[in-house]
């Protein structure tokens, strides 16, 4: 359910029923997969945690000065605690629960980096993204004129369709996710759909300035971003990222009679429909990680692997964790350009994967791909990771 | 620097700085536990400890202890705090927090034994026996968020109690290392060392003593081959005795072998608990469910079941199709974290996503032959309490979620497994004062039906612990209690907080 962008901004003090909620539970069923607690084994790094700290900033026990950098961003907003959580388990809340009515770690987390941001405590590497994002719409510090340089070279014609490819804010600006988005492009092709990207107008569509708990960008980008999506027409959207995807549905009510779709339901679409055909073997074992803001947030997981089942030659197999069980690749919230000491979410990832004996890692997010990728380097292991859509390129 | 920073600087020295955590927000984390103690509370300073510990082995068990006798500092050993009471904190103590203590350590498939560090959480425990081809026994409700030595700090509960019995029973030996440091093996049986005939069984001492005599490093626990089949059965009876005589003769001792767990349920909590999850409305007429776990070979599962579907006619049970779907109840245990969520119920959370309740859960043991008289004062006692007669100020913020659930305990014995719910933001002190009032009237009760206060849940507001303990074992009971605690902690530094 989507809510307004001024609703998605949520202070402590609107916050509060969901922290007495939690803190009244205390059934700790978000610990025990909390990718963070797993690499730290620091409770109050968790959800429960993160709600018993706020339950004392509401007190007064607490006050912003007390949170310190690892506290404030560490959580990668993997949705594992609002997944798990017993006071989100109600009717009420399962079938209209947004980011105000439900209990979450990600939510708290990101208030917490808001405070951090008010006392001008911001860690270098996110204060860098976020002047990046807000001056050229991608984290990377890189010059938004080259997301025009680049759609040019993708040759996409004059289309009248009222259909784009959002890319999102990380592509053309990182090599593996700019990759991942060349297939995407090229698989659309192949199966006749037309469509436009809007090139360097499409900045952030508020999913990093949420995660980095920068509310002001995050107004802004959105209204940006909604402003250009009307003024362009659009109709169809169809996503790279399933963080796009997510704030789409979540924060963008105005896009409700939109169709706003990740790009794996669409190739799903239409390889079952026949209208995209795969033909070359892709001989690999090939174990398929779960995005978090896919999968858990928007109960994306069967498409992507009815894909991948789809490719000749591809073993699919399952890691241990997986689904609803997935485990975040560590990218999220500010974890794509900030490291915390202690945790490697990425690595602990590939280490999933190696269990199974997987020749390649096959995503479905531009962000998977570059901490995954990294994974694999730091472990120097002989795995790939691929996106979906590369692997169904060398299959066409 | 005073007494406690010298000790916490030591204890980083000894076992790792990044294994001690001194923040205030680290600390206010650490400092209670799912307990109501909390609740009696508006100043929660009280337990917040002066840091959390996070050893990996026993050595460092050791190294933590001895830092903090000799410094006089209290210790208090954590879990996955889910407990309803002894894992709160003390101000100024030191948290000892079992997770990194996550190593099973050995299993011995042909002996049904398994030895494991005290950290390792439950699902990981049965995960791993699963894994091999067995079964637990060790079954709490919260097996995501247990750890393994909780179960024998809390004395635990578990789900097939009428056949296999408490964590008490199911624990074969246990690693504890002393309030003087010393590591000391207690057991018995075939999983460690044993007692022989002759001796103290010490490692009693130490099962429900809740961190105040040693802390707990390692277990080792009995577990099962898979069970080859089961059958869940559920009839539901329109009146009370009924459904309580149906419990009582399908827990008859007899039946124990294949009947691994019972257990009544009533109208006032069923009604509401199928809200949170559906739109189902409760047939009135159906004042109480009863469902049976059977297991075991199949010949001996098919021969119960009939067994107790004779019993539970012969007592005017029935199933219709205006009930809830089984499964609805039968995996009540299995998702009873979810009924964390019961929280909910009677809030703004179920209709608008606004505050949840808190779940007060109070279960008393009473004998069976008081079963059926205590649970019809215990349902006048509990509707007095919603009405407000004698506690106008408590009925505003504290209602009933469940009278109770009777459950077999000890043979000859039912933990009553009642819930209430608490407004806790709203509940001030002359609710809390009104709320330990009830909690003697209640009290009472139990006594009077020759009960006691602690079943599963064992909760007794602090103020009130030494007089109620007093009252439930007598003077000498307790003395002895407190000679033991003297003996092995003369220092006091084992969770200090328990009353002794």
């Amino acid at each position: 359910m989507a809510i307004k962008k001024e609703d998605a901004i949520v202070s402590i003090e609107e916050f509060e029923p969901q922290v007495w909620s939690c803190v009244n539970c205390y059934c700790g069923l978000c610990i025990e997969e909390c990718p963070v607690f797993t690499e730290t084994k620091r409770e109050a790094v968790t959800g429960r945690g993160m709600a018993l700290i706020a339950h004392a900033l509401l007190t007064g026990e607490l006050d912003a000065s007390d949170i310190d950098e690892d506290l404030a961003y560490s959580c990668t907003g993997c949705g594992w605690c609002e997944y798990t959580c017993a006071l989100n388990t109600p009717v009420f809340i399962q079938q209209t629960g947004t980011r105000r009515t439900r209990v979450s770690g990600a939510t708290l987390a990101e208030m917490f980096r808001m405070m951090k941001a008010e006392q001008g405590k911001v860690p270098k590497a996110v204060s860098d993204a976020l002047g990046s994002l807000l001056k050229s719409g991608n984290p990377y510090r890189k010059p938004k004129k080259g997301k025009d340089r680049w759609v040019a070279g993708l040759n996409l014609g004059d289309s009248e369709t009222d259909t784009i490819l959002y890319v999102g804010a990380t592509i053309p600006f990182e090599d593996r996710a700019t990759e991942m988005a060349e297939a995407i492009v090229d698989v659309l092709k192949a199966a006749g759909i037309q469509f436009n990207i809007l090139g360097s107008a499409e900045m952030d569509s508020g999913a990093f300035a949420m995660m980095m708990g920068e509310d002001g960008l995050f107004e802004e980008m959105t209204e940006r971003t909604e402003k250009l999506i009307v003024e362009k027409n659009v109709k169809t959207i169809i996503c790279v990222s399933p963080h796009d995807y997510d704030a789409f549905k979540a924060y963008y009510p105005a896009f409700e009679g939109l169709e706003i779709k990740h790009y794996t339901q669409v190739f799903d679409e239409l390889l079952a429909t026949g209208k995209l055909k795969l033909s070359k073997s892709v001989d690999k074992k090939i174990v398929y990680h779960d995005p978090c803001y896919l999968g858990r947030k928007n109960d994306i997981y069967e498409e992507p692997r009815n894909m991948l089942k789809r490719v000749p030659g591809v073993e699919l197999v399952e890691m241990e964790k997986n689904r609803e069980h997935t485990y975040c690749c560590g990218g999220g919230g500010t974890g794509l350009i900030h490291e915390i000491e202690n945790i490697r979410m990425n690595q602990t990832r590939v280490e999933h994967a190696k269990e199974q004996d997987a020749d390649c890692i096959a995503v479905a997010c531009p962000i998977c791909i570059q901490m995954l990728d990294d994974g694999v380097k730091s472990k120097n292991y002989k795995m790939e990771v691929k996106d979906i859509a590369q692997l169904l390129k060398e299959a066409l | 620097m005073d007494a406690t920073k010298e000790c916490i600087q030591e204890i980083k020295k000894a076992i790792g700085e990044e294994n001690v955590s001194d923040d205030k927000p680290s600390r206010i984390v650490h400092r209670v536990c799912h307990g109501i103690e909390s609740l009696l509370h508006e100043n929660l300073d009280i337990f917040t400890p002066a840091a959390v510990v996070r050893p990996k082995t026993t050595e460092d068990v050791v190294k933590i202890v001895n830092c903090a006798s000799k410094y006089e500092v209290g210790l208090v050993p954590q879990g996955g705090r889910t407990c309803t009471y002894g894992a709160e904190c003390v101000n100024g103590a030191i948290a000892i927090n079992a997770v990194r203590m996550d190593k099973i350590i050995s299993i011995d498939e042909v002996a049904y034994n398994i030895t494991a560090q005290a950290g390792v959480r439950l699902t990981d425990y049965i995960n791993f026996l699963n894994e091999r081809g067995f079964d637990t026994v060790e079954l709490p409700t919260m097996i995501k968020s247990s750890l393994m030595g909780s179960r024998a700090a809390i004395s635990g509960y578990n789900k097939w109690e009428t056949r296999w019995g408490g964590s008490k029973d199911n624990i074969k030996s246990m690693e504890v290392v002393l309030a003087n440091g010393d590591v000391v093996r207690v057991g018995h049986g075939s999983g460690g060392p044993s007692k022989s005939v002759v001796g103290l069984d010490t490692m009693g001492m130490f099962i429900g003593s809740r961190g105040s005599l040693g802390i707990i490093t390692e277990m080792t626990t009995r577990f099962i081959p898979k069970v080859p089949a089961y059958h869940y059965g559920i009839r539901a009876f329109t009146n009370l005795e009924d459904g309580l005589n149906a419990y009582l003769e399908l827990r008859n001792p007899l039946h124990a072998s294949a009947v691994w767990r019972t257990k009544a349920y009533h109208k006032w909590m069923l009604k509401q608990a199928v809200t949170t999850s559906s739109d189902f409305v409760w047939p009135e007429d159906v004042e109480m469910l009863v469902d049976y776990h059977i297991l075991g070979d199949p010949e001996v599962v098919d021969a119960m079941t009939r067994r107790s579907e004779e019993i539970c006619e012969k007592l005017n049970g029935f199933w219709r199709d205006d009930l809830p779907p089984t499964e609805f109840v039968g995996q009540m245990h299995n998702t009873m974290e979810k009924f964390m969520g019961m929280g909910a119920l009677q809030s703004e959370r179920l209709v608008s996503g606004g505050m949840g309740n808190r779940i007060v859960p109070l279960d008393a043991n009473i004998p069976n032959s008081h079963l059926i008289d205590f649970y019809k004062e215990y349902l006048d006692f509990l509707k007095d309490t919603e009405a407000g007669t004698t506690w106008p100020n408590l009925a505003k913020h504290y209602h009933v979620l469940s009278p109770g659930e009777p459950l077999p305990t000890e043979q000859g014995g039912t933990k009553f497994w009642a819930l209430m719910l608490a407004d806790s933001k709203n509940f001030d002190k002359q609710s809390i004062e009104e709320f330990k009032g009830w909690f003697r009237e209640y009290a009472e009760l139990i006594w009077k039906h020759e009960g006691s206060l602690t079943a599963t849940h064992g909760f007794i507001p602090k103020d009130m612990e030494v007089e109620f303990t007093k009252r439930e074992l007598g003077e000498t009971g307790y003395n002895l209690l407190k000679t033991i605690k003297k003996a092995l902690d003369p220092k006091n530094i084992m969770n200090p907080g328990l009353r002794f």
